[in-house]
């Protein structure tokens, strides 16, 4: 990528290309030029020219050993994979009626979920420049549908703001900025700005104000219909004698701060939150099943790693069938192992000191969510919500409505907690009846009404208490990274590491993917040097 | 409805409803206080009472005049829908592959878009508040799917500004955001608010500022793991040994401001085109074939209104059937017209002067269409734009991206050009094959694919629709004055309804709410008579 061409520059060039080449040249010189650089994804690796019988042991059947396993098939290593769970996917998972949870503590969970209804406990949305994944996606047929993340008209919730009474965002929202906009106009016109700004940006500025943050003639943010064509209507416009429409009432500077609304405005600016963003139809771990297909022959579940060997002809990892109890040892000339760090930091492996220490510097987080099933989706027949989030400074952090069955007359899941930090704690350390109670009475000041009048069942994953991982992902620190990241992505023998611990796109499928590319084209190096 | 009270006011009445009864008790006073209202919409009307076998004859088979017919046919009037069109829906309209429209001037043009592909010429999103369309779409079956409105990556482009090349809307956020919060945050610092913002708010906008415009910790906004946190990175974080990120440039605060490209970011907060926003599943046609299930039965087709009379004891329309050329009449107590004004100007019909005036006070905006087919959907698979639309100060004014079949490996429609104003006229102006030869032309500048990936387009110049003659009724504050009460109200036995008589001018929840309005009124009218 050529980066120190100025924009004037770059498109001199690029009309000299496209005289010389005509459209279709202009179009692959721009691609080359970073025009559409966005990702660490430059496809799928071109691995090819294995050595005759060479093995790969992959560790873990989740997203990135499952990637590791079909990439490196294809470039000709014989690969065999273990997995602990009685299925693939490892985080990428969705629990459906009939499924069973189990915790650590052995607290036990019968999802009663009706058909067609899905919790994705783990990832939920895919951001529109994770290239990797969507890739993957496609090549594997995995359907995707659109993520609600912005809904304007989905509610924000603070115990101390507005008496405790939910506001909906789209309010909230354009009165934050109509103030931002009215006292960068004031200062601006007091001449407080003077030496930042010059005569001729600060018009242009103050005419961006107005027109942005919908200020009056005056400069002031107002209740009146230009301001309610942003934020709603007291009575929206309507047809016939009586259409005329009657503005909304802003509200002040104080109430508006005391919503503390810019969080969720900031939420949805982040990179990785911003629209487009997608799901898979039918539940997240499609696309776990989609991999799957790929290699399900190469996978072994229900089996427990023990130990991690290696020596100069190779690595071995010892297994129990956590079914039948059998043991076993597997073996192969090179390992991708992607077991989480909070398990890999308590079995036996041999590695380096350093590898030791990364895998032990990762404390992991502790999200919880809660799937709460209702009879009806009463936040869109009374709400007007339809897919989104409602924020609330509850533990339980948000609610948030299904971006699929629209306007369906029968019972759906929503997502009644989506707990993190000290929220997560607290939830994750009561029983599954505990934590739905807690769920139904937080959630209840969105729905006051309807949610428990209309709820059926629940069922949570609190991730710090699932017995294969020990928490949801990595948490790393600028300081740990810097100790530690090199150390637990560099290659110890004939051992990787990969998974989302492993990249700087944490808790994301993403990471994992990205991750198990980086690792598999260094082993696929590795052993061709060999 | 009550009227407006102010929060302080209500925030006082809501905790002492708290002391009093507790808070289960707060809770059902609040949402029973709800603040905003969305749509004028309050279910469908309820007909009650003797109609005394009365007739109705609608004029116009789109929205309006759906609307209207299955509510009267099910409060019992005998209800017939006179449509000047081979189909129903109006605008409510889907072009794809196969469909052939001709336009005022005979031009006529063949969809040749592939299976499953198309554009909706006249409406094509709905907005999460508009009740009554949401609600008839949920009762006649008709699937809503989201319409992807905000796209964080696609372009928001003025030829002017970053030697034309297109920017990202990301950038452009992020950079005024953060480049307002950081001249916010200075002047908050330097005391120049100390008389407007209290010491405590001052200190709590810092934090938001901070937040809201991705600042350092010096409230700077600049390049940095913050910023790029919003606006995207030059590298992305990636996977295990060069994982590490770089961050972009932001753009400088002069550079950003000359470019108007701010501009551009403020469309998607209106009211309208708030999220969650759906479209018909297969176009919005969808909509018209849903009210054709329920009310086609009484829909006469092909048959053009020449004059509509009343008198005393009823109207009697008379209309040629544009197949045979057959003039015919029809008889009923009342008369509903849901035709466009500016084809209404042009029939005879004895009305009021005031209604007669106010008919030809409203003029109908101009808007253009191009749907391009291209081998390929390149903006997604070298752009990463999945829906969301394109804003540019070119002449088409906008690119829209289909919000539909995602990741799709065939051919791909997209929306290249919606345009009113005097582009509008000029493309009206213009033959179909110039249309999409100009609107071409002017989108390689964006996506430099266009040439190399075409198919074939269709156009739409609303102007030249022959069943409207324009796209919908442009009303000013003035006008509102003077003509909105007289257009609405009943003329002798004569109703008007349609997006020209409501306050939702353009979208099809002003057709089915000035429906429901007209409707009231005249079964009050027939119930008292």
């Amino acid at each position: 990528m050529i980066s120190d061409l100025s924009p004037q520059t770059r498109r001199d060039l690029l009309t000299m290309i496209g005289r010389a080449g005509g459209g279709l040249a202009m179009y692959q010189a721009m691609t080359a030029l970073g025009h559409a650089a966005e990702t660490q994804f430059s496809g799928p690796p071109a691995l090819s020219g294995a050595r005759a019988g060479a093995s790969v042991l992959v560790l873990g059947a989740g997203l990135a050993g499952m990637l590791a396993a079909y990439e490196l098939t294809k470039a000709g290593y014989k690969v065999q994979v273990l997995e602990y769970q009685d299925r693939p996917g490892g985080r990428n998972y969705s629990v459906r009626g009939g499924d069973k949870i189990v915790e650590v503590g052995g607290a036990t969970q019968n999802v009663g979920f009706q058909p067609g209804n899905y919790l994705n406990p783990g990832p939920w949305r895919i951001p529109h420049h994770h290239r990797t994944l969507l890739h993957y996606c496609k090549a594997f047929g995995v359907e995707l549908e659109p993520f609600i993340q912005l809904n304007h008209n989905a509610m924000v919730h603070r115990k101390d703001a507005f008496g405790g009474k939910p506001q909906r965002y789209k309010e909230l929202a354009v009165d934050f900025t109509g103030h931002v906009s009215e006292l960068l106009g004031k200062s601006l016109n007091a001449g407080a700005l003077d030496s930042a700004v010059s005569k001729e940006d600060k018009e242009k500025l103050i005419a961006a104000l107005r027109e942005w943050g919908a200020l009056d003639g005056d400069l002031k943010f107002t209740s009146n219909l230009n301001v309610s064509s942003r934020r709603g209507y007291d009575r929206a416009p309507g047809g016939g004698v009586n259409g005329a429409p009657t503005p909304s009432k802003i509200n002040g500077l104080s109430d508006v701060l005391s919503s503390h609304v810019w969080t969720q405005m900031s939420f949805y600016f982040n990179y990785v939150m911003q629209t487009t963003m997608f799901q898979p139809k039918g539940g997240m771990d499609m696309i776990g099943k989609g991999f799957y297909k790929q290699i399900a022959k190469l996978v072994r579940l229900n089996t427990k790693v023990t130990s991690i060997k290696q020596d100069d002809k190779g690595v071995a990892a010892t297994w129990t069938d956590t079914v039948t109890g059998k043991t076993g040892v597997a073996t192969a000339d090179y390992m991708v192992c992607t077991l989480p760090a909070t398990i890999l930091a308590q079995l036996d492996i041999q590695v380096s000191d350093a590898k030791k220490a990364a895998i032990k510097a990762i404390p992991y987080s502790g999200q919880v969510k809660i799937g709460l099933e209702m009879k009806s989706r009463f936040w869109e027949e009374k709400y007007s919500i339809y897919g989104g989030h409602s924020f609330t400074d509850q533990a339980i952090g948000l609610i948030s409505y299904p971006n699929y069955d629209f306007f369906k007359d029968k019972p759906a899941v929503l997502l009644g907690a989506f707990a993190n930090g000290a929220g997560g704690y607290m939830l994750a350390g009561m029983t599954p009846e505990k934590r739905i109670e807690a769920a139904l009475a937080q959630g209840s000041v969105f729905h006051p009404e309807e949610y428990r009048r209309e709820f059926m069942n629940g069922a949570s994953v609190a991730w710090s208490r699932m017995p294969w991982i020990l928490g949801c992902c990595g948490m790393w620190t600028e300081e740990s990274r810097a100790t530690h990241y090199q150390n637990l992505v560099s290659m110890d023998g004939r051992i990787v590491l990969a998974g989302e611990h492993a990249s700087y796109y944490g808790c994301w499928m993403e990471g994992a993917l990205l991750s198990s590319l980086d690792a598999i084209t260094r082993l696929h190096q590795r052993a061709l040097a060999a | 409805m009550n009227e407006p009270i102010m929060p302080m006011t209500k925030r006082d009445l809501l905790s002492m409803i708290g002391t009093a009864a507790g808070a289960s008790a707060m809770y059902m006073a609040m949402s029973s206080m709800d603040q905003a209202k969305a749509s004028d919409f309050k279910g469908p009307p309820k007909l009650e009472g003797d109609n005394k076998g009365a007739s109705v004859l609608i004029l116009g088979a789109g929205v309006a005049g759906m609307t209207a017919a299955l509510e009267l046919s099910r409060a019992g009037y005998k209800v017939q829908v006179l449509e000047y069109n081979d189909r129903v829906g109006g605008r409510s309209w889907t072009l794809q592959g196969g469909d052939t429209y001709t336009e005022l001037g005979g031009a006529t043009q063949t969809c040749r878009f592939a299976p499953g592909n198309y554009i909706n010429p006249g409406p094509w999103r709905i907005p999460w508040h508009h009740h009554g369309l949401i609600h008839y779409c949920h009762e006649l079956g008709v699937a809503l799917e989201p319409f992807m409105q905000v796209n964080y990556n696609a372009y928001v482009h003025n030829t002017k500004a970053f030697g034309g090349k297109p920017q990202r809307y990301r950038h452009i956020q992020a950079d005024f955001y953060g480049h307002v919060g950081e001249l916010l945050a200075r002047s908050v610092n330097a005391g120049a608010l100390a008389q407007t913002v209290s010491k405590e708010d001052g200190e709590i906008l810092l934090e938001a500022l901070r937040s809201w415009g991705a600042l350092d910790r010096n409230m700077r906004y600049v390049k940095g793991a913050a910023s790029s946190g919003r606006r995207g990175y030059d590298k992305e974080p990636g996977g295990g040994l060069s994982a590490v990120p770089e961050p972009s440039d932001p753009i400088d605060v002069q550079t950003l401001l000359r470019s108007g490209l701010w501009r551009s970011i403020g469309g998607n907060l209106q009211w309208d085109h708030l999220s969650t926003i759906f479209q018909p599943v297969g176009g919005m046609g969808q909509v018209a074939k849903g009210f054709e299930r329920a009310v086609g039965h009484m829909v006469r087709k092909n048959s053009k209104v020449t004059a509509i009379h009343q008198d005393e004891k009823g109207v009697i329309v008379t209309y040629k059937d544009t197949k045979s050329g057959a003039v015919m009449k029809a008889a009923a107590d009342y008369c509903l017209c849901t035709i466009p004004l500016p084809v209404l100007a042009q029939i005879e019909m004895n009305v009021s002067p005031e209604l007669d005036a106010a008919i030809r006070a409203v003029p109908y905006s101009t808007s253009v269409k191009v749907g391009l087919e291209f081998k390929r959907r390149f903006w997604e698979q070298d752009d990463q734009i999945y829906g969301g639309i394109t804003y540019t100060d070119l002449p088409m004014s906008q690119i829209s991206y289909p919000s539909t079949r995602y990741g799709d490996k065939g051919p791909g429609v997209l929306l290249g050009c919606y345009v009113g104003g005097a582009a509008g006229y000029e493309l009206t102006a213009s033959t179909p094959a110039q249309r999409v030869e100009k609107v071409l032309e002017w989108g390689s500048q964006i996506h430099p694919q266009y040439r190399g990936e075409f198919m074939n387009g269709v156009s739409v110049a609303w102007h030249r629709v022959p069943f409207t003659l324009g796209c919908f009724g442009s009303w000013t504050e003035q006008t509102r004055a003077e003509h909105y009460k007289n257009l609405c109200k009943f003329d002798g036995r004569i109703l008007l309804a349609g997006e020209h008589a409501s306050y939702y001018g353009g979208w099809q929840e002003g057709g089915i709410t000035s429906a429901i309005d007209a409707i009231t009124r005249l079964h009050q009218r027939v119930i008292a008579g």
